[in-house]
Parts: structure tokens; sequence; C-alpha cells
């Protein structure tokens, strides 16, 4: 058996370069669109800020104090640019659609305020900025609201209260350390949230999820050239072998082997490119997974490929020649990738699939090399593809056997 | 050495494809079987050489039971199918390092089996490039690796040129001349006079025949 392994390898390694050359092509196709996508996606947030007009009046240090830090310190400004106009000129802008919405904040807005009444401002928008003007309300009003109306009420009623005591003495120094104080807290409102994302499916975000899915439609595809080598019409060869008590059980074993090596090596150089490719786009792979790269998700394939590389030998075994093993071959891959989510999001599908899909070998496959980026279940989803292996193993050894004793030569 | 096929018996589906195929044969001699397609000459040989396995009978080797020594069956039983049992893919020496150690195929090479098969002149040859000729050559090279006393040939020169089969031809007679023993089947004349003693394998039993050159005798039994 160790000389027909070696044998086998030596077939497997005549392939190889050719393989890697495809394999180079298809990672530097893959890798120019990971970039393109990424580039677009930064310009696109730029463009996607909604830009907003102050109008009105705005003198008022405390409103330009609110609005500067608004611009300038607030989590919002992210999403959102405000800029101060005067209100022909917001409103060509709005118009010719380079700003979303402008507000109004009409006369004597603070001083009224300051006394307990609140006059509305008005918030003036395209007709399809519906959704803007809602956001405009929670971000703007919220924070003028917030900080104008309550934090200036206080500030100026212990002004009020210290003058009324007889206290005159650096009261608008102290005012503006009160304001300052009040905006530092009111502008950290978001640390008093935390996000959670549960991801799409396994723990992971929609990056991880179709690298693990698409990963496996990669991997079951690369078997194909090697079918030239493991689709036989003619049996001799494995009946000669048999003759000299080399069963169906050592053959597919030795095939199998060389097979495994001959699928790891394309996964080693995948693993070297996407390294690779991270520490180009300085850590832009991490940020699309979410997680680390790690050896473990490369070593954690193997029984991924043990699967693969044992259904592949099945398939190639009951096909009588290389066009129907490879048609066989690649229309089982898309159909039990697209049904455990590898090609689409498995939560899309109906709830029998998605039960389906667990059992299945591709779903396993996925969810396991889920697991190997997320680092949670890995033994157990190693050893059900192992599982699947070894039955797809026996068939196949049952296969040959049955091949070789009706002596189909 | 001597074998000998007792009441072997095969069927499949119900249809008895040998039914007690009996006979024996003396070193140095070469045994032809013929017949029609699909008369069961192919079953035959490869349950002689342990493929296949029969519903019932014996084959002996000077008295030891070859079907139940697979070990012994191995070393003593040489078997060419009708096929190619070569990888197409690599050399002819890579093919032959299969079944013979590196020492034993360079001596091969040198003097012996090999180079009398005339396997040194394609060598470094991937087998998908090699001609009908040389792969015949190479799997009787091939099975003839352990030096087995008994070689089963299925349809040996089966399309091949004349050239090569003669050279297959002469190769045969060089083994039967060192006391091997030959048991082929065959469609061809050319190889029957090769053949010390001629059955035909008709209805699932071996009928004796004497060759004495008449092919259309031969035609009609058939």
């Amino acid at each position: 058996m160790g000389m027909y392994f070696k044998l086998q390898c030596k077939r497997v390694w005549k392939l190889l370069p050719r393989l890697l050359c495809a394999l180079m092509a298809l990672l530097l196709g893959l890798g120019l669109v990971f970039f393109s996508t990424m580039k677009s996606d930064s310009e696109s947030e730029n463009k996607t800020r909604v830009r907003l007009a102050v109008v009105g009046n705005a003198e008022d240090t405390y409103l330009d104090m609110g609005i500067t830090a608004l611009e300038t310190l607030d989590t919002s400004r992210f999403a959102l640019q405000v800029i101060r106009m005067e209100e022909d000129e917001a409103r060509t802008a709005v118009e010719q659609g380079t700003i979303a919405a402008y507000v109004i904040i009409p006369d004597g807005f603070l001083e009224d305020a300051m006394r307990g009444k609140v006059h509305p401002l008005t918030v003036v928008s395209s007709d399809n900025a519906e959704g803007l003007t809602s956001m405009f309300k929670n971000e703007i009003t919220s924070v003028i609201s917030d900080y104008v109306l309550h934090a200036q009420k206080g500030v100026y009623g212990a002004a009020d209260a210290l003058r009324a005591t007889g206290i005159s003495e650096g009261i608008g120094d102290y005012m503006g350390r009160f304001s300052l104080r009040y905006a530092e807290v009111i502008f950290r409102r978001s640390d008093l949230y935390e996000v959670q994302e549960l991801g799409i499916a396994d723990s992971l975000g929609l990056g991880g999820y179709f690298f693990c899915g698409i990963s496996v439609v990669l991997l079951m595809l690369i078997v194909l050239p090697y079918a030239p080598l493991f689709v036989r019409r003619d049996s001799s060869l494995g009946m000669v072998l048999r003759a000299r008590r080399l069963g169906s059980f050592g053959q597919a074993a030795g095939e199998l082997f060389a097979l495994l090596l001959g699928l790891f090596v394309p996964v080693l150089v995948i693993a070297l490119g996407l390294f690779g490719m991270n520490l180009v786009s300085d850590g832009g792979l991490i940020a699309l997974l979410g997680t680390e790269l790690s050896w473990l998700m490369v070593f954690g394939v193997i029984p991924v490929l043990v699967m693969i590389g044992a259904l592949s030998l099945l398939l190639f075994e009951l096909s009588r020649d290389l066009v129907s093993g490879v048609l066989l071959h690649f229309f089982l891959t898309l159909s039990l990738c697209y049904v455990s989510g590898c090609l689409y999001p498995v939560f899309a599908f109906p709830e029998s699939v998605q039960r389906l899909s667990v059992f299945l070998p591709t779903g396993i496959a996925r969810s396991h090399l889920a697991a190997c980026i997320t680092g949670e279940g890995v033994l157990l989803s190693g050893l059900m593809l192992c599982l699947y292996g070894g039955v797809f193993f026996a068939l196949t050894v049952f296969v040959r056997r049955i091949r070789l004793q009706k002596g189909r030569g | 050495m001597r074998i000998e096929v007792k009441d072997i018996r095969k069927g499949f589906r119900g249809k008895q494809v040998l039914d007690g195929i009996s006979f024996a044969a003396e070193a140095g001699k070469c045994i032809g079987i013929l017949g029609g397609n699909g008369s069961g000459k192919s079953t035959l040989l490869s349950i002689l050489a342990g493929v296949q396995s029969c519903d019932k009978g014996s084959f002996f080797c000077d008295g030891k039971d070859l079907f139940r020594d697979s070990v012994l069956r191995s070393t003593l039983v040489g078997y060419v199918p009708q096929g190619t049992p070569l990888i197409e893919e690599l050399s002819a020496k890579d093919n032959l390092s299969l079944w013979y150690d590196r020492e034993a195929m360079e001596k091969e090479l040198a003097d012996g089996v090999l180079r009398m098969l005339g396997i040194h002149e394609f060598l470094k040859t991937p087998v998908c490039k090699m001609s009908g000729g040389m792969k015949k050559r190479l799997s009787i090279g091939c099975a003839v690796a352990k030096r087995p006393p008994v070689l089963l040939l299925d349809e040996p020169s089966a399309a091949l040129d004349l050239d090569c089969k003669a050279r297959i031809s002469q190769y045969l007679r060089r083994y039967k001349e060192k006391g091997g023993i030959l048991l082929l089947t065959t469609h061809d004349v050319y190889e029957l006079p090769l053949c010390d003693e001629w059955y035909i394998l008709r209805g699932g039993v071996l009928v004796p025949f004497e060759y004495d050159g008449d092919v259309s005798r031969l035609v009609k039994s058939l």
C-alpha cells in the first residue's frame, strides 16, 4: 500500500502546479474585488453623511457653543454635518439637494427658553427627506432641549440663587465652568449604552459567515481538477492490485490520503494568501471577518477536507466516465452548498430547510469553519465531519469491491 | 510443478456462467481457452487470479489450495487482465516501481525479463503516450515482477500490431521454456500455435479442442 500511496501522491503532485496557478489567479481576482469593495465602502460612508443647516438666531454664545459641540464632540458627527447658513441660502441648498434639511431657530428662543417658554423649532426639508427629519429631531432638538434648556436653566438658576444670597464675585466664571461640565456629561450619552452584535449565524457577522460558506464551496470545487485522476472506466489496475492482495480498502485509502494531501497544499497556499492580504490591507480582512486569522483556522480545515475528499472519491467511484463524474460532483456541490446556506444566508430559507442544513455535511463544514474562527465547538463539528468522511469512505470501498467483483475491466 | 482447476462454478443473476470447469496443466505447458464474447473466459481468469470469488470449486498448485491461501496465490500466480492495469499519468519506470524493488528492476532492465520485453526503450514515457503494444508489454512486465510460475493472460495480443504480437509471443515461449505454466484466453489464431492444449468455453462448460491449423473448423466449433 505504501508504494501505491506514493505513486498516487506523485500523480497528484504532477497536477498541483496547474492547480496552484489557477488558484493564484482566483485569489488575485478575489483580492481585487475585496479591496475595491472596501474602498467603495469607505467612500460611500463619507458620501452618506447627512448635511443639516442651522439658520436664525444662532448668535447666542451658549447656543453657538452647543452647535460647535454637536459638530465636533458628539457621536452624531459621524452621521450629521451641521452648517450655519442664512435662511435664503439654506432654502436654495435644500432645493438643490446639497443639504438634507435646515432648522430655523426663532428670535429670542434662548431668552424665552430660560424663562421656561419653548418656541417650536421649524424644520424645513425636501419631500424625500422624511427619515432625515426624524433623525434631525432626535439629534438636534434633543441636544438643544437637553443642553440648552435644562442645562442653561440650571446654570442660570444657580447664578440667580447665588446673586440672591449676595454672592456676585466670579459668578460668570462659575457659569462658564458649569456649562462646560454639563456639556461633557450630555455629549457622553453614548457611554450609557453598549451595543452587542449577535451576528447572523454561528456567532459571525455577514462577512465572516460568507467567508465560511464560500470557503466550503471553494474547497469542494478544488477537488474537480483531480477528477481525471480518480474517475476510472478501466478497473484493470484495481483487479491486479486485488490479485496481489491490495484490496478495495487499501486502494481507496491510498487514493484518499493522496487526494487529501493534494487538497491541503492549496489550502495552505490560500491561507498564506489570506495572511498576506490581511497584512497588505492593514487588518482590513480581519475587519471583514470580525476576528483574528489564526493557524487554528488553517488546520481546522482538515476535518472538512476529510469529508470533502471522501465524498468526492465516492462520487468519482460511482461515475463511469469523466464528464459524468465532473457533472455529478459539480451539481451535487452546488445543491448541497445552496441548501446548507453556503451561498446564501441560511436564515433566509424555510425552517424545514434550516433544520435540514444542520445535518448536511456541507452545513456542518460551514459551521465547523465558523467554530474555528470563534474557537467554540470545534471538536464536536470536527468529529461529525470525520464521521461523515468515514461513512463516505466505507461506501467508496463498498462500491469498488462490487465493481471489482463484477470484473469490470 | 502442476496446477489443477476443479469444478469451478459461478453464476450471475440466475445464469450459470461457469458450470463445473476443470482442467490441469504441467510445468512448461500453455493452455489456450477460446470462446465467444461473454462466454465467461475473463471471469474464469479473474477467479483464478483471486479478483472474483466463485460459488464452488478449487485451484491447486502442487497440491496446495490457492483459494485458501491468498499469500501463496499472489506469489505463484501472475495476472494480466484485458484492460490496462497501469497508472496512465506516470512513466513506465514509475509503474514498474509499484511491483519491483529498485535493485530487481535495474537487474531485469539490464538483462532480464524487462529487457526481453523491450521496456527499457520507453522507460521514461508516460503510459498515456504509449501505444497499445507498449502498454501490453509493460503490463506483462509488471505481472511477472515476482517471477510467478503461473501466468494468466486475458487476450494478451488483442488489437496489437504484428510486430508487437511477435515480441510478446517470443517472450511467452521463453517463459514456457523456463518451466512456467501459461493460461491464456484468446480470439487470435496467431496465438494458438503457442498453446499445447486448447479448450472452448461454451455454455459455461469447457470442451477440449484439437487445433490443427484449420481455422474454419475452429470457427464452426465456437
